[in-house]
This record gives C-alpha cells, sequence and structure tokens, in this order.
C-alpha cells in the first residue's frame, strides 16, 4: 500500500472536498426547511438523523475513489472545514464532525485491511459510520436524554440515510467513473 | 491575534461545550463572541446573516427537547447553538485561511505539500460554485434534471476534480514547487505572546466559571 501523498493527490482530494463542501453548506438550508415541516409535527429529533446522509458522502467518496488510507478521513475533514468556510450554523464544529464522520467511515475500510473495495467493504464503512456518529450525538447532541424506544427509531432512520447517501449513491458513482475509465488510465498517479 | 492561535483556542471551547450542560456558560460565550464580532467591523449583510442564522436551528432544538426531553435541555441545547453559531463566525468571518495554512506550516510543522495543496484548492472555490451550475445547465440542455443526490453530478464533480489537480500540480511544479523541499518565506508569520497570553487566560476564565457556575 502506498502511503506517500503526492501534490496532486492533495489537490485531488481537496477539491472533492470543496464540491463536498459546497454541497453541504447548500444542504444546511434543505435540513433546516426539513426540520422546520418536522417540528410541528413532534417529529424534529428524527430532522437530524434523515438528514445526515448527504453530510457523510465526502469520506467514502474519497476513500473509495482514492483507495488509500486515510483518504476517507482527509476528504470529509476537509469538506467540513470548506462548509465552516462558506458559513455555517455549526461553526468550528464542522471541523470536528467532519473528523467523526470521516473516522466512522476509515474504520470500515481499515476493517478489511484497505485490500476491499466492494459492495461489503462500503456496507461495513455505512455501518461503522453510523454508530460512530451516533455515538458522537449520544454526547453532543443530548440524544442521551431521549427515551431507549426513540432512540431505536432515531438509529434506524440514520442507518438508512446513510445507506442511501453514502452506501448506494457512493458505489453508483464509483460505477461511473469505473466505466469512464478515468482513474485507469490515470492510475500509475492517483492509485499507486 | 495570530490565526492559529485563534483556530485552536476556539475548537477547545467548541468541544468544551459539548460536554458541558450549562445554559449560563453557553450564554456567556455566545454574549463574548458577539463582542468580538461586533468590534470586528464586518458588513451589515453578515451581521444580519448573524441575525438570522439562528432563529431555525433554535426553534428546532428547542421544540425537540421540549416535546421529548426536559425543560432544561431545551434551554441547554438552544444556546449551545447560538454559542456555536457565534464562535464559529468569530474564527470563520474574521480569519483569512491563508493565514491560518501560513501558521500551520511555518510554526506548526504541517507538511508542505498539503499546504499549498490546500491554497491552490482553494483558489478554486468560486470556480466549483460554477461549474456545479454549469453542470445542471449543461444537463438541462439535454433535457436532464441532475438533482443534488445524482451520481451523475458526482461522477462530473469528480471528473473535474481529476482534470484540474492534473492541470494545477503539473502548474505549480513546473513553476519550481518541489514537494516537502525547505522553503523560504516571503510573509513569515510571528506569533506574539500576548495573543498566547489572551487564549490561555480566556481559557482559565472558562474552566473557573464551568466549576463555579
Amino acid at each position: 500500500m502506498h502511503t506517500k501523498w503526492s501534490l496532486r493527490d492533495v489537490i485531488f482530494i481537496a477539491l472533492i472536498a470543496v464540491f463536498f463542501g459546497f454541497i453541504f453548506w447548500a444542504w444546511a438550508f434543505a435540513y433546516n426547511v426539513i426540520a422546520a415541516i418536522l417540528t410541528p409535527m413532534g417529529l424534529s429529533p428524527y430532522a437530524n438523523d434523515a438528514t445526515i446522509g448527504p453530510w457523510l458522502m465526502a469520506g467514502p467518496m474519497a476513500g473509495y475513489i482514492i483507495r488509500r488510507a486515510g483518504a476517507s478521513i482527509i476528504g470529509e475533514t476537509l469538506a467540513g472545514t470548506i462548509e465552516m468556510v462558506f458559513g455555517s450554523q455549526w461553526g468550528v464544529m464542522n471541523i470536528v464532525a467532519g473528523a467523526i464522520q470521516g473516522l466512522g467511515t476509515e474504520i470500515g475500510f481499515a476493517i478489511f485491511g484497505y485490500r476491499r473495495w466492494d459492495k461489503t467493504s462500503l456496507t461495513a464503512s455505512v455501518i461503522t459510520v453510523t454508530i460512530v456518529t451516533f455515538g458522537w450525538d449520544l454526547l453532543r447532541n443530548g440524544y442521551a436524554q431521549y427515551s431507549f424506544g426513540l432512540l431505536v427509531g432515531l438509529f434506524i432512520t440514520r442507518l438508512i440515510s446513510s445507506a442511501i447517501f453514502a452506501g448506494v449513491i457512493v458505489y453508483f458513482t464509483q460505477k461511473l467513473i469505473a466505466k469512464s475509465g478515468i482513474l485507469t488510465t490515470h492510475q500509475s498517479e492517483v492509485i499507486s | 491575534m495570530n490565526s492559529g492561535v485563534k483556530f485552536v483556542f476556539i475548537l477547545i471551547v467548541s468541544i468544551e461545550l459539548t460536554f458541558i450542560l450549562n445554559a449560563c456558560i453557553n450564554f456567556i460565550v455566545a454574549i463574548v463572541a458577539a463582542i468580538y464580532l461586533m468590534l470586528s467591523r464586518l458588513t451589515w449583510q453578515r451581521y444580519l446573516l448573524l441575525v438570522l442564522m439562528p432563529i431555525l436551528p433554535v426553534l428546532g432544538a428547542w421544540t425537540s427537547f421540549s416535546t421529548y426531553g426536559t425543560h432544561n435541555m431545551a434551554i441547554v441545547m438552544a444556546t449551545r447553538i447560538v454559542a456555536y453559531i457565534y464562535l464559529g463566525a468569530a474564527f470563520s468571518f474574521t480569519t483569512n485561511m491563508v493565514d491560518l495554512l501560513n501558521t500551520l506550516e511555518q510554526k506548526w510543522h504541517l507538511p508542505t505539500t498539503f499546504v499549498y495543496g490546500l491554497r491552490g484548492a482553494l483558489t478554486f472555490v468560486p470556480r466549483v460554485k460554477q461549474e456545479i451550475k454549469t453542470i445542471h445547465i449543461a444537463a438541462l440542455m439535454r433535457g436532464e434534471h441532475l438533482s443534488f443526490y445524482s451520481p451523475q453530478l458526482f461522477f462530473k464533480a469528480i471528473l473535474v476534480s481529476l482534470q484540474w489537480s492534473t492541470r494545477l500540480s503539473t502548474a505549480m511544479v513546473s513553476h519550481g514547487f518541489t514537494e516537502n523541499a525547505p522553503r523560504t518565506h516571503f510573509q513569515s508569520i510571528i506569533i506574539q505572546k500576548r495573543d498566547w497570553l489572551i487564549a490561555i487566560s480566556l481559557l482559565v476564565i472558562l474552566q473557573l466559571m464551568i466549576a463555579y457556575l
């Protein structure tokens, strides 16, 4: 496994982070609208878990494409940082949240020693990122206050959201990339 | 204040707030950050944004916790959001990212490949915004609507990133950039003792407040 990051890899991962940072930033508005709609129905805790998926995407996207140890965590942390630069309601915590989300994804790929890059490792990363971010929300968003039944509901909601965005969509994006052959022609530089 | 010191300081305070369930401290932190922002002479649009930004998230947190949690918790979570927003703004609205990266490079020895790679990528921010619009409109011309979750959109974003990163790194290397080679600096970063002193004393005051409030 190659661990040295070349200038091009760094710029590549940072640009992916800029794209996703912008998407994250735009998604925050959707999140607030969804939360506002769910609030009068008394379902606002679900807004947090149902909408988490898009925020988790930069990590698996970077990891699954660059296929290198640390890519998920760096990609997701940078994307969080960029979101903060655009101006965000979570401020500096974006960086911390990004690092934690990236770590969650990274664990999933690390379980397989960064050797498997298929549905299995991607599924594992979806599960680990859900567990890690849920654990973080127990602390940060006061989830410990909620009843056990509500927590189970929230966990399942979060798992579905991350499976769709950090799993299925990442998988299909990667398929498009594989089909186009851009990474095989550039393989010597990007994946080496 | 040096941006590196400010970053570390705000990061520590933000993380501490995560573990502290005290509305009073959240409130004081928010006020201090707000005063700092007022002294920073931002544009009126930014001040307006700072007034409007907390409304929805605060309402959301308030209703969640007053429905499913305790009244006390609702106050803590609502004030915490305001504190986060103002703390975050106290950093991101007043600090230049390039300044922070320079500090990370010169004082805390982040590898130059990362520092200059990131600086290069950051200059692409306006182009990225434009590119997302272009991808969107190009698809519309072919009668396809790309929503934000469309793999096509991400695929094209990655394609563009790959292209730009190749060009930019080639350009940088051809202009003499050598990965992780020692560099001299036109602008050397100096962290004043005063900056550390202010940050540390504010942190001490925060710890005392946490202990006694």
